[in-house]
């Protein structure tokens, strides 16, 4: 959803100041006509990616909530910053079924670590000799040091034939989308 | 979040056994912006905008791909309507552009690119004409272009003259590419009501109406949707009409949020002011075993698609595809429905050659499926106001219902009814059907523009 730029926001701005806009703002020909009589200078930048940026969202200045910002506005920070994280969030539900034979859990575990990952849940059962297991592995931390899913989801795969059975990576955004109203 | 084992195991088999595929990703790229009409500059405009714009396009998709474990079956780019931007231009520039395309899309690694197309539905200019006359020649000369002739629409009627001239043109251009079966004509369809963001080809193109660069996706997935009812009839017997339309509806939100995650994450990669559009959710068939329409009809109790009912099954398939869709997503566009292809299912193909399906049920089933007589062969030697009277007649069931309705239809050359000519790939097995021996040449010639509708006048 782009934000509509009118002349109520460039008032907003006191005179000789700056307006930064970037691609999800459309910026109304009054409000340029106002920016220009008012000396307020309209800053492109952000890039085109539209669908990329990040919704808007009013920043909250420390001292906006009151003298000196203090506890208030760190809980407010937190709370921002905590939805970042929840929103970034990168997780890989690992599937893998074959004849049993020891060491899978042991393997597969072991990737998972090398790769900085964090099994959050393992669930794992055995009929007769057939081997099943889920393991839901969180990797946002890693992912924010700018490893891959793919590299994982390959790592994975080249551990499974190695092993000899089957294992399927899904992405949980994946199961998300489908399962999920 | 938690999620159940089972449905872990359903995404697993839809990916791995069923065939679901994001059939296409289709980027839409505006020619509007042709700063000249000067042919030289114009063709360095097309091969500069497209590079820039698509550089990307076939590794980003690799990538989603690899991310979430739904192959991409093609990448492809569709394109302002040629003749608007080439209007006024003479008729080897329309064969430059065409190359031009074709050459580009090459270096690209895209698949098919679509868009050589004129609309035409209330007259045509001059140079929507010379765009149509140079389809044999364009169709011998380049590989990837699709062509499209927007012939009909409910709003304007149906341009009876251009009807006539596209009977004649579908033959130049099954002849033109002879060698390879007509081949051509696979890439050549003619439309009433065309989508303006429809990401399949051969009718793709980027309308007037769209923004500078847009992805479009077209999700495929009949292989789901038929274990989906293999699996409740197997469980439930008794199950009756209501819970397979029920489970048609599950699929299609699932499938339609798989396409629309992997649209979503190509536009924001590709960046550059690109944007996601929409999803078609056709549920598009492909020559493989299993992943037909018509199995899907067949699992309904239809013994073979083209029996009596057959009408009737896949009204209701495609109208729960749309209503699962619609729920998931709220973009969705394009066709949007079941596609119908004969040779591009193994199901069809089947029974065409067993005798179970005919062109005249073929057309009634058209009236409910989402698009309309595609990739039908029929004899080399068919009069050209036969296959205009063909195109005829499925205008005026799109412009009467409302609906888009199409026409990709090849008279192979040299091969009569029940020969064969096998395409490979995508495109499948050509098996000629009969067409009608009686003459239409006289109501063809009358020409003129059939008037709009009564249902028209909506205003």
């Amino acid at each position: 959803m782009k934000r509509v730029i009118g002349v109520d926001e460039i008032d907003a701005i006191a005179a000789g100041g700056e307006f930064h806009i970037d691609g999800n703002m459309i910026v109304t020909p009054g409000a340029r006509e106002r920016a220009s009589a008012r000396g307020v200078r309209l800053v492109y930048g952000g890039g085109l990616r539209a669908s990329t940026a990040p919704a808007y969202r009013p920043r909250v200045e420390p001292t906006a909530l009151g003298s000196g910002g203090g506890d208030v506005a760190q809980a407010v920070r937190d709370v921002l910053e905590a939805q970042e994280v929840r929103s970034a969030s990168v997780r890989a539900v690992i599937t893998a079924t074959g004849i049993n034979h020891p060491g899978i859990v042991a393997r597969i575990s072991t990737v998972v670590s090398e790769f900085g990952g964090d099994i959050l849940e393992i669930s794992q059962t055995i009929v007769q000799d057939l081997f099943t297991m889920i393991v839901i592995v969180d990797l946002t931390a890693e992912y924010k040091r700018g490893t891959s899913f793919k590299g994982f989801k390959e790592r994975v795969m080249t551990e499974a034939g190695k092993l000899g059975i089957h294992i399927a990576v899904i992405h949980e955004d994946m199961l998300k989308a489908m399962h999920r109203v | 979040m938690r999620f159940d084992p089972r449905e872990i195991r359903e995404t697993i088999d839809m990916i791995g056994s069923e065939h679901f595929d994001i059939r296409t990703v289709t980027l839409g790229v505006s020619l509007l912006d042709a700063p000249s009409k000067e042919i030289d500059a114009l063709c360095r405009h097309i091969e500069r905008k497209l590079t820039d714009r698509a550089r990307s396009l076939v590794s980003v998709a690799k990538d989603a791909e690899e991310r979430y474990g739904v192959p991409i079956t093609n990448k492809r780019i569709s394109v302002t309507p040629i003749s608007l931007i080439t209007e006024g231009l003479p008729l080897e520039a329309y064969v430059r552009v065409a190359e031009t395309l074709d050459r580009t899309a090459g270096s690209l690694g895209i698949d098919y690119i679509a868009g050589f197309s004129a609309l035409t539905q209330k007259g045509a200019t001059p140079g929507d004409l010379r765009l149509i006359q140079s389809l044999p020649q364009v169709m011998r000369a380049t590989r990837r272009v699709c062509a499209s002739i927007n012939l009909a629409s409910s709003r304007t009627g149906i341009n009876m003259d251009v009807v006539a001239l596209m009977g004649h043109v579908i033959k130049d251009v099954a002849d033109a590419t002879r060698d390879q079966g007509g081949i051509g004509c696979a890439k050549l369809v003619v439309f009433s009501n065309v989508p303006e963001d429809n990401p399949f080809v051969a009718g793709a193109q980027h309308g007037v109406g769209e923004p500078d660069t847009v992805i479009n996706v077209g999700v495929s997935g009949p292989g789901v949707v038929l274990s989906a009812i293999q699996r409740l009839r197997r469980m439930n017997p008794r199950a009756s009409i209501v819970e397979v339309a029920e489970t048609i509806k599950r699929m299609s939100f699932k499938i339609t949020r798989a396409g629309e995650l992997i649209g979503r994450e190509v536009a924001d990669r590709l960046g550059g002011g690109t944007v996601f559009g929409v999803v078609d959710l056709s549920l598009a068939p492909t020559p493989a075993i299993g992943d037909s329409v018509a199995d899907i009809i067949e699992a309904m109790g239809i013994e073979r698609i083209g029996a009596h009912g057959s009408t009737a099954a896949l009204a209701m398939l495609v109208d729960a595809v749309k209503k699962g869709g619609a729920m998931a997503s709220s973009s969705i566009g394009g066709l949007s429905g079941a596609f119908i292809p004969v040779s591009e299912d193994a199901g069809m193909v089947r029974a065409v050659k067993e005798g179970a399906l005919s062109l005249d049920k073929l057309e009634a089933m058209t009236a409910v499926c989402s698009v309309g007589l595609d990739m039908v062969a029929i004899p080399g030697d068919t009069p050209p106001e036969t296959i205009a009277a063909i195109i005829a007649d499925e205008m005026a069931i799109g412009v009467i219902n409302h609906k888009t309705t199409a026409v990709r239809i090849i008279p192979v050359p040299g091969k009569g009814v029940g020969e064969t000519w096998d395409y490979g790939g995508l495109l499948g097995e050509l098996v000629v059907m009969p067409v009608s021996i009686y003459s239409s040449a006289g109501f063809i010639n009358l020409g003129g523009r059939m008037p709009a509708p009564i249902t028209s006048l909506r205003n």
